[in-house]
């Protein structure tokens, strides 16, 4: 019974790594292929490693284009849209779920139904309204339609649902008022899921490419999708080139998501279970 | 542990938020993020300002320029713009990237009209939108009130950018379809590629020379990509779509289901694939990554293809250009053009739209034409532009066969102009999906494919003409 427990163990085990190395191998290959030359990548069968390192791809793909200018703009925005995110989430979603009023449901869920409209369906009309208040070209008009959502105000709200309510009753007792129960008792506990908040907004943001594409015009504002999309060639793709660029702005996300995992799994599945 | 970890979280996003104020402030142009009255002052200067306001101190009328030309292309424009920047004081032009044409003519579309640029880069097949949306001048008015002498352009290449004579948009990055073939292995068989590749059944022998010698595993590949299909039906001297090609009037429904062309091309296509010399390889790119390392002989492409083709070939072969072939022998069309024009856009301002018209002239000028083609691969759409001494060099040394795409191109005809419709995005994809299945399957009846191809395109063109102003 044992044995076979251990071998069963084993077997899923296999299995994981190798849906592991199915999952990340595009990305080992995008790394590998980032460093060789035009040759290697046009040869067949493909190579699966360079012949010999280059690393002319990444001088390439820095002398076309401001990368790191696009790195510390993508880096404001999200700085920007994560502050405002955290700080609108918390608030709401602690009216939601501490306070009771008259039509708290109805409003919660006129704030859920926003998480059903397409982003493909408002991002003209946000567009058009950006240009009528002339604030294209500016960081204003990338983070502005994105300071607050319905994902983070719901995570924050599923947690809060979990504290339970007499740790806030104790605290009025106490004589604790609702703003400094809820920054200095509420927030401090929910680090998991404001934390993982953190991470989620961090990824949709730097991974935008449609809403800074149109809102913003010179170099100085451009965020690194955009960048990506300016290394390539309408003729002739050169993908050593895009894949240097990739594997360059690939990092910030995957520290980002290193660091953060643990909270970011905790806080879904705290916020879906017991909601 | 989870403490430590949160901790350093919150250092990583407080730093990143204290890098940001830190660079913002010792780069003059970026003000703190969060101050919209400081950026409003930068962004009157970056993007089309309300009236232009003449500032000699920086250079003049500040112009935008919004292209689609990214990677090595995208440099070389910037080149030719900062030539135009030093070549006089009036203008000052910012280049602006907008992504590829599809998402520049999204951002357009949802520009109010005069916020927009001062000049647009545009594919050929924008040019019914644009004309339909009326968001640009008419580059024809200009050449009239200045008596501008266009002789210069060729013929063949302005035709595609005017409708019954008037010229809408200026060209600027051309390119043709052309045969790209591996010299060596042409030349391991005994072919000569400039008379013996002129229509499919000499396309046939030659592949087949090529297999038997060895040269090559496979003679002849097609990449699946609509564009091609749509120059078959140019040079069978047939139109594409009805009321003359689109350039009449807005087009209705396409033709070349009821004109033969589209048959002639999917069975002539069909029964090549089925040849033991011939493999379908799929798109351009997979076709064009085989032909890379030497696995065909004969490919189908666009001209402006060869420095890519001829880097990836390094060290192993040598690439040629021919005309693409025709579809029988006795077919008297020719190809069209494809690539793009530049547009001068109507924000309501004298002065810009001037600026524009100085620019694009510019652009067209022998020298700049020469110095872009040899830059990006594109043709020259200046006739004078073979004679410019750097264009004679490269020419001779460096790609001797674009002197054959430049020929082939003078020898089509401007009549033969090719189609102008508004939803030719969507319709060259359906053709690629029709001609994607109907290759797979080669059994399948021409004229069942171009059938489905035409009901399909039919009803696009019909959405448009319903919704489109």
């Amino acid at each position: 019974m044992r044995t076979h427990n251990r071998l069963t163990g084993a077997l899923f085990y296999l299995l994981k790594v190798l849906i592991a190395l199915a999952i990340i191998c595009p990305v080992l290959y995008a790394i590998s292929a980032s460093f060789m030359t035009n040759a290697d990548l046009a040869s067949w069968p493909p190579r699966f490693l360079p012949s010999a390192g280059t690393t002319n791809n990444y001088r390439m793909a820095l002398r076309s284009v401001p990368l790191f200018r696009f790195l510390l703009n993508s880096f404001i925005v999200c700085a920007i849209v994560i502050a405002a995110q955290v700080v609108t989430a918390s608030c709401t979603a602690y009216a939601f779920s501490f306070f009771e009023f008259k039509g708290r449901k109805i409003l919660f869920l006129v704030v859920l139904m926003t998480m059903m409209i397409p982003q493909d369906a408002t991002i003209i009309a946000n567009y058009l309204t950006i240009s009528k208040l002339h604030l294209t070209d500016t960081y204003t008009a990338l983070v502005l339609p994105y300071l607050t959502a319905a994902m983070g105000i719901f995570l924050m709200r599923q947690y809060y649902l979990t504290v339970p309510k007499e740790l806030k009753e104790a605290a009025t007792i106490d004589g604790c008022g609702d703003v400094r129960f809820l920054v200095n008792i509420l927030m401090p506990i929910s680090t998991p899921a404001i934390a993982s908040l953190c991470i989620y907004v961090f990824i949709q943001t730097y991974n935008q490419f449609l809403w800074p594409l149109l809102v913003t015009n010179t170099m100085d504002k451009r965020t690194v999708q955009v960048g990506m999309q300016m290394l390539q060639n309408s003729e002739a793709v050169e993908y050593g080139i895009v894949l240097a660029g990739a594997v360059m702005i690939l990092i910030p996300s995957v520290l980002v998501f290193i660091i953060g995992q643990k909270y970011l799994i905790k806080g879904m599945t705290a916020g879906a279970v017991k909601g | 542990m989870k403490k430590a970890l949160s901790i350093a979280l919150a250092a990583i996003l407080c730093a990143s938020l204290f890098a940001a104020c830190g660079s913002g402030s010792d780069t003059s142009a970026a003000p703190s993020s969060e101050a919209p009255a400081a950026d409003s002052s930068q962004e009157a200067e970056s993007t089309a300002p309300e009236a232009a306001t003449p500032d000699s101190a920086a250079g003049g009328t500040k112009l935008v320029f919004w292209h689609s030309m990214g990677g090595r292309n995208g440099e070389a424009i910037d080149e030719l713009v900062a030539c135009f920047n030093e070549s006089q004081s009036d203008y000052s032009i910012e280049t602006q990237y907008q992504s590829n044409y599809d998402d520049a003519i999204t951002k357009l579309r949802s520009t109010p009209k005069g916020s927009g640029p001062d000049i647009m880069q545009l594919y050929d097949i924008g040019i019914r939108w644009m004309i339909d949306s009326d968001y640009a001048l008419k580059v024809q008015d200009f050449i009239d009130r200045d008596s501008y002498d266009v002789s210069d352009i060729e013929p063949n290449i302005a035709a595609y950018y005017s409708m019954e004579g008037v010229l809408y948009g200026l060209p600027f990055n051309s390119s043709t379809p052309c045969i790209v073939y591996n010299k060596e292995a042409l030349a391991a068989a005994g072919v000569d590629a400039l008379t013996e590749l002129t229509d499919f059944e000499a396309i046939k022998t030659a592949a087949q020379k090529v297999v038997d010698a060895g040269a090559c595993e496979i003679g002849v590949a097609i990449p699946n990509y609509g564009w091609l299909f749509e120059q078959w039906v140019s040079i069978q001297d047939q139109d594409l779509v009805d009321n003359g090609n689109g350039r009449s009037d807005r087009a209705t429904k396409v033709m070349f289901d009821e004109n033969g062309a589209g048959e002639k091309i999917v069975s002539a296509w069909q029964d090549l694939i089925q040849q033991p010399y011939a493999k379908h390889l799929g798109n351009t790119d997979a076709t064009k990554q085989v032909f890379g390392q030497g696995g065909v002989a004969i490919i189908m492409e666009s001209c402006a293809v060869y420095t890519a083709m001829q880097s990836a070939a390094e060290g192993q072969f040598n690439v040629g250009l021919a005309p693409l072939p025709k579809i029988s022998a006795s077919d008297t069309g020719g190809p069209s053009v494809g690539g793009g024009a530049l547009w001068i856009m109507d924000n309501g301002d004298d002065t810009r739209a001037n600026g524009a018209w100085e620019f694009i002239k510019y652009a067209a000028t022998p020298d700049e034409q020469a110095k872009w083609s040899i830059n990006t691969g594109y043709l020259p759409i200046s006739a004078a532009a073979t004679e410019v001494d750097i264009y004679k060099t490269y020419l001779e040394t460096d790609n001797p066969d674009f002197m054959v795409i430049i020929e082939a191109l003078r020898g089509s005809r401007p009549d033969r102009a090719g189609a102008v419709m508004g939803v030719f995005t969507r319709a060259r994809q359906i053709v690629q999906d029709e001609m994607e299945i109907a290759i797979n399957n080669p059994e399948t009846p021409a004229k069942d494919v171009v059938d489905k191809m035409a009901a399909q395109i039919n009803d696009e063109i019909e959405i448009y003409n319903k919704t489109s102003v």
